[in-house]
């Protein structure tokens, strides 16, 4: 039976108390009074399965906000996704955003005998270690700034930002040619299988490279990585590092040394990063690190941020776009002149919500972290 | 030594399908008949109710039996029982073992008949060797004290002194407040009558205060326990009150003069005292003191306004804290508990928001006795609130921030608060957010349904957020009302957070000091959670109030008279009985080495190295650990009813046969025996490889036990005890870990992989920890090869040929007491 199934016991989602907490605090659930968390456990508890009626499973941001204020932090994120991952099997149609194109990616990656030509946005000054044990798994941004280049997304910059600064700090990489997308927006809108293949595939390319350590700037590749693959996989090879957790020893250490930029700024925790896996100071470390940057909190920050909006390219919608508004709202209101983020998710979700506003209204400037990082050294 | 001839009588106990539903207790009624030395073999449904009984006592008469062993239950429940009715026929009740084949056996491997049959029959079978080597004993009496110290001054506290001293006793009340009286003296009124707190209290005080046999010492603390039931010596210290409590007569012309204003605790903040005050007007003892922290200084002195303001001339600003000593038979603990504080909920936000406060702080504010004089008054403008709102379950029902348990009264007491607020405002929209409302007492159902017929709304759901209108104050409640499954927002001018109850946070200090333990909540320990709810394990120490767990003050006062009537019984007794298990030295063997004295935890044996004159034991303070016993090297120290021989013959008759697939433990009683049977209660199922010896402390295992296991080819041997730090006798298992440590030393010198001795230290709480080590011991038996069993074997049988090693006597500078 569906609730015998461990996976759903390890959620712990039977010490539901049927508070409520999760509903008040959701995003989704505040815009759209259809999505309700704690329903979602109700309807699909003890049902043998699914509610495959239950269309709102697919609205999760799978922001953790929920997890974060639960009395017994039963992981509700988990269990939309088993949910999800049962509906898939079963053959429910999800709406993929902008018109799959993300998903077809990913399953294109997945095929045997593939040969990619990844590396041809590498910049010449970027320094690789052909025999180092550590890679730099970059992930999707090569292609979001394509996908997404009408609304002058620049996640690439951020790779490369992230990529000198490795440099400076003397800290040698190397980067994988056959590198696959690291699967997680497949296992979180369930489709389970799509995801252990492109992940088997990953793992494959580390066992036979001897890969070591693998440092990442994206969040989600972080905790897929990091999580997923030992979860799904049953074993990782090597050990698995935000990138500012490196950095920011070196900083206190006055190993490295940033640059300078004056500029207020203020910075969006990412869900996956911050209330995910708890990184809310190396970021921030780096930000106040370099000199003259001014700092400012958002009224809702670390773990209490609110998400970007929008989650692993499915259901977006007008519920979607308030949430990105009130986020925008909040940030501007700190006065700061840009955003920083450390995700390329967020950075892509906050612009696309940018677009569709009034164009009366301020436009804050949304960067990322390691560009903006990396442009002060020089 | 035993003269005549072993004549020992086996009852097996189906207890009804407790143990007959997993074991067959038939075949392991008949296997008990082949042991040698058994005359009698028998099976009863239920031996320990009065057809048993009256069955043993039948065939120790018929059979002229002269030892007894009952396989039932844990000797932790039943053990006196039996020994009164063996005692009963004459023999002497030391001479009765029990096998524990139930929360050893039966209730932890439902699932397999065949394993946990032979377990029995070998658990069996080590009862009836432990049995055919234990000695007649005389147990020693020990006078008491008729004295009782009872700890704390809250409602509990009063109550229990209260009726000791009616029933006759001496009694020592030690608060540390300046005042007794506690938390209910803080209540504007109670539920479920709607009394008033103070009013109800007060006469109590009053009585507590001037009754001839209570001596109260109020702003004293406890500082330093010592001995046992029946003879504790206590010493207390008196801090200084810089007045002469026996001449104040409350004027308050001091607190008038004195310049030094302070926000008042009692009124949780919400008003100031000065530095000399009374705590409260109905404060016992009727004095004034002096805050010497907040006074302007006494060294030099500094402002004199107050003692020339006295007209009594009774401040005395060079007052010293006194101490006095006082012995007594008996201690009541009732130091009641703390007030969860609600700041780290910052979506609720408590100290952002001014009207947001606590229900602590609401009393204050609705009592006529508070700041406002019972107005009932918004902090932030002192207006009457029109709209109130309560949450509940704050800090409690929750792993996130908080205490996973329910805190027993708040429920009740928002109820009640919500009729408080609608005597005074009778037109106030009061809305109580809640998951449940618990109201299972005499008289709740009815308080609450007069709070729904005032038209207190009730809300199911607990609120995401509170944010504060920065103009008006108000607050904003977001709320999931879960009975119509709809995100409402809630406008109240203020907020009342229900919060929950805490064990204090200086426990630790007392648990130290009277050697208790605590549940996994925090809160103390009883020896048994139904029969024996306000004894602690420790004899002749007993609980009462929330100290024990949160709980109202009905069920408070209950405990205290409880507590008080258990008391009574050993104060009653003029002298008590002590189990005889106690050391004996055999002074041909002794060697005036001195070690013994140093290990033993209640210095009760005495040793005059230069003089040789050989140790000398001070039976009554004996606790019976066996540290003493296991630390001699020269064997010269017997623990009556736990010597030696009795429990390597456990240990050879639990190997005799197929030792490698068996795992010997070693229990303590007061812990890790406790955990077992919790596991077993709990009915936790684990391998059944294992086979227990009990000890009274894991400071007894010799090492010479531990290696006779593995030379009989035991692949995996566990000591097991208390916590360290926690060890009923004090901090026998110090020496335990220490013995250990050298053993694995040993052990690999030997050629023997040390994991193969494994120790932990397990509470009697940790029932599941239990089984989930059992599982791991299992798991760590597999991979013991049958090369290294045969191994140990050779070496440790050749090595008993050796003269023993005298090592060279270790520096002592690790003992610090733990």
């Amino acid at each position: 039976m569906f609730d015998d199934n461990q996976e759903v016991k390890d959620t712990r989602i039977h010490l539901c108390l049927d508070c409520g907490k999760c509903t008040v605090v959701c995003p989704v659930a505040r815009y759209d009074p259809q999505f309700n968390p704690r329903l979602i456990v109700q309807r699909n508890v003890g049902q043998n399965g699914t509610n495959l009626q239950d269309e709102t499973i697919w609205s999760c941001l799978n922001c953790y906000m929920c997890l974060e204020r639960c009395n017994y932090r039963v992981e509700f994120p988990e269990f939309i996704r088993i949910l999800r991952t049962d509906a898939f099997g079963k053959g429910v149609q999800m709406q993929c955003s902008h018109g799959g194109a993300l998903q077809t990616l990913t399953h294109l990656m997945a095929g045997e005998n593939l040969h990619q030509k990844r590396l041809g946005w590498l910049p010449p000054d970027i320094e690789l270690s052909k025999q180092s044990d550590t890679i730099f798994f970059v992930g999707c941004a090569p292609y979001f700034d394509i996908l997404f280049s009408e609304m002058e997304v620049n996640t690439l910059e951020g790779v490369e930002g992230a990529l000198r600064l490795l440099n400076r700090a003397h800290i040698p990489f190397a980067l994988l040619s056959n590198e696959r997308c690291c699967g997680r927006d497949l296992l979180l809108q369930g489709d389970k299988k799509g995801f252990m293949v492109v992940a088997q595939a990953n793992m494959d390319e580390f066992t036979r490279l001897g890969v070591k350590k693998i440092i990442t700037s994206c969040p989600e590749c972080y905790y897929s990585l990091k999580v997923d693959y030992p979860r799904m996989l049953g074993r990782m090879v090597a050990e698995v590092v935000y990138w500012t957790e490196i950095m920011t020893p070196l900083l206190q250490a006055g190993e490295l040394c940033l640059g300078r930029l004056r500029k207020k700024v203020t910075y969006q925790d990412p869900c996956t990063l911050g209330r995910g896996l708890r990184i809310f100071d190396t970021p921030r470390q780096m930000l106040c690190a370099v000199d003259g940057l001014e700092f400012v909190e958002m009224e809702q920050c670390r773990e209490k941020a609110l998400c970007c909006g929008a989650s692993s390219w499915v259901h977006c919608g007008a519920t979607h776009r308030k949430i990105q508004d009130e986020r925008l709202a909040q940030a501007e209101a700190t006065g700061a002149k840009m955003m920083v983020t450390s995700c390329p998710k967020c950075q892509i979700h906050l612009k696309c919500a940018q677009q569709s506003r009034n164009d009366k209204t301020p436009k804050i400037d949304i960067q990322d972290l390691a560009s903006l990082v990396a442009r002060s050294l020089d | 030594m035993v003269e005549e001839e072993l004549r020992i009588g086996v009852f097996v106990c189906d207890c009804g399908l407790n143990i007959a539903g997993s074991v067959d207790t038939e075949e392991v009624r008949r296997s008990a008949e082949e042991l040698p030395g058994v005359v009698v073999s028998v099976r009863n449904r239920y031996t320990c109710a009065d057809p048993g009984q009256v069955e043993i006592k039948r065939h120790i008469n018929e059979h002229k039996l002269n030892r007894v062993v009952v396989a039932s239950c844990t000797p932790r429940l039943h053990e006196s029982t039996f020994r009164q009715c063996v005692a009963e026929t004459g023999l002497n009740p030391y001479l009765f073992e029990m096998a524990n084949i139930r929360e050893h056996c039966s209730w932890v491997h439902l699932y397999d008949r065949e394993s946990a049959t032979k377990k029995a029959k070998d658990i069996v079978k080590m009862a009836v060797a432990r049995a055919s080597l234990l000695q007649p004993q005389q147990e020693m009496e020990i006078p008491v004290t008729d004295a009782a110290l009872v700890i704390g001054g809250g409602v509990a506290g009063i109550q229990t002194a209260l009726d000791l001293a009616d029933a006759g006793h001496h009694v020592y009340l030690v608060e540390e407040k300046p005042s007794i009286g506690g938390i209910m003296a803080q209540l504007d009124k109670t539920f479920p009558t709607m009394d008033c707190s103070i009013c109800v209290l007060g006469p109590k005080m009053m009585d507590a205060g001037r009754h001839p046999n209570i001596k109260l010492f109020a702003y004293s603390t406890v500082e330093e326990v010592s001995g046992y039931v029946g003879n504790f010596k206590v010493r207390i210290r008196k801090k200084a009150r810089y007045v002469d409590e026996t001449v104040c007569n409350a004027c308050a012309k001091c607190a008038e003069v004195c310049p030094v204003v302070i926000p008042d605790e009692f009124q949780q903040g919400f008003s100031s005292r000065k530095a000399a005050y009374m705590a409260f007007p109905q404060a016992v003892p009727s004095a004034f003191l002096i805050d010497m922290e907040r006074c302007l200084g006494n060294n030099p002195v500094a402002c004199v306004k107050c003692v020339d303001a006295c007209e009594k001339k009774c401040i005395d600003l060079h007052m010293q804290d006194k101490i006095f000593e006082v012995e007594v038979g008996t201690i009541i603990v009732a130091t009641g508990m703390d007030v969860y504080d609600p700041t780290q909920l910052d979506e609720y936000g408590y100290t952002r928001f001014e009207n947001v406060i606590t229900s602590m702080e609401f009393e204050r504010l609705i009592c006529g006795g508070g700041p406002t004089d019972g107005h009932l008054v918004r902090p932030s403008d002192h207006k009457a609130p029109k709209r109130i709102g309560f949450v509940q379950c704050v800090g409690s029902r929750t792993e996130n921030r908080g205490y996973p348990y329910c805190s027993n009264v708040c429920c009740m007491n928002t109820v009640k608060d919500s009729l408080l607020i609608k005597e005074h405002y009778p037109d106030a929209e009061i809305f109580v957010f809640y998951m449940d409302i618990r109201a299972f007492g005499k008289g709740f159902e009815d308080l609450l349904r007069r709070s729904r017929e005032a038209g207190v709304r009730y809300i199911r759901g607990l609120p995401g957020e509170i944010t504060e209108d920065r103009a008006t104050k108000n607050l904003r409640v977001r709320v999931e009302n879960t009975t119509t499954a709809r995100v409402e927002e809630y406008e109240l001018d203020m907020v009342v957070l229900s919060v929950g109850l805490e064990p204090r946070a200086d426990l630790k200090r007392l648990i130290g000091t009277l050697n208790l333990s605590q549940t996994s909540d925090g809160f103390l320990m009883e020896a048994h959670p139904k029969l024996k709810p306000v004894d602690a394990p420790t004899p002749g120490i007993f609980f009462a109030g929330c100290v024990e767990s949160p709980k109202d003050i009905k069920d408070s006062v209950t405990q205290a008279g409880a507590a008080a009537a258990r008391s009574s019984i050993v104060l009653n007794a003029g002298a008590l009985k002590g189990e005889a298990i106690k050391a004996v030295v055999d002074l041909n063997k002794c060697n005036s080495c001195g070690v013994c004295a140093k290990r033993c935890p209640y210095g009760a044996i005495k040793v005059d190295v230069k003089a040789k004159s050989g140790a000398q034991l001070i039976a009554a303070a004996c606790a019976g650990c066996g540290t003493c016993a296991a630390e001699c090297r020269f064997d010269a120290i017997t623990m009556q009813h736990f010597a030696d021989d009795s429990i390597l013959a456990q240990i050879d008759a639990a190997l005799e046969t197929n030792p490698e697939q068996k795992i010997i433990t070693f229990l303590c009683n007061w812990c890790s025996y406790a955990a077992s049977d919790l596991a077993g209660v709990s009915r936790l199922q684990y391998p059944p490889n294992n086979r227990f010896i009990r000890t009274m402390c894991s400071g007894r295992v010799d090492e010479s036990f531990i290696l006779r296991a593995l030379e009989k080819g035991a692949p995996i041997v566990l000591l097991s005890g208390c916590h360290l730090g926690d060890c009923h006798y004090i901090n026998a298992n110090h020496w335990t870990m220490r013995r250990a440590d050298k053993l694995w030393d040993k052990l690999e010198k030997l050629g023997i992989r040390p994991e193969r001795l494994q120790l932990e230290w397990i509470s009697a709480a940790e029932g599941p920890r239990f089984s989930q080590i059992m599982h791991q011991l299992e798991e760590l038996r597999q991979k013991v090869t049958p090369e290294e069993i045969a191994h140990a074997r050779k070496v440790l049988s050749r090595r008993k040929l050796a003269p023993k090693e005298l090592e060279a006597e270790d520096e002592l500078g690790d003992t610090a007491k733990v």
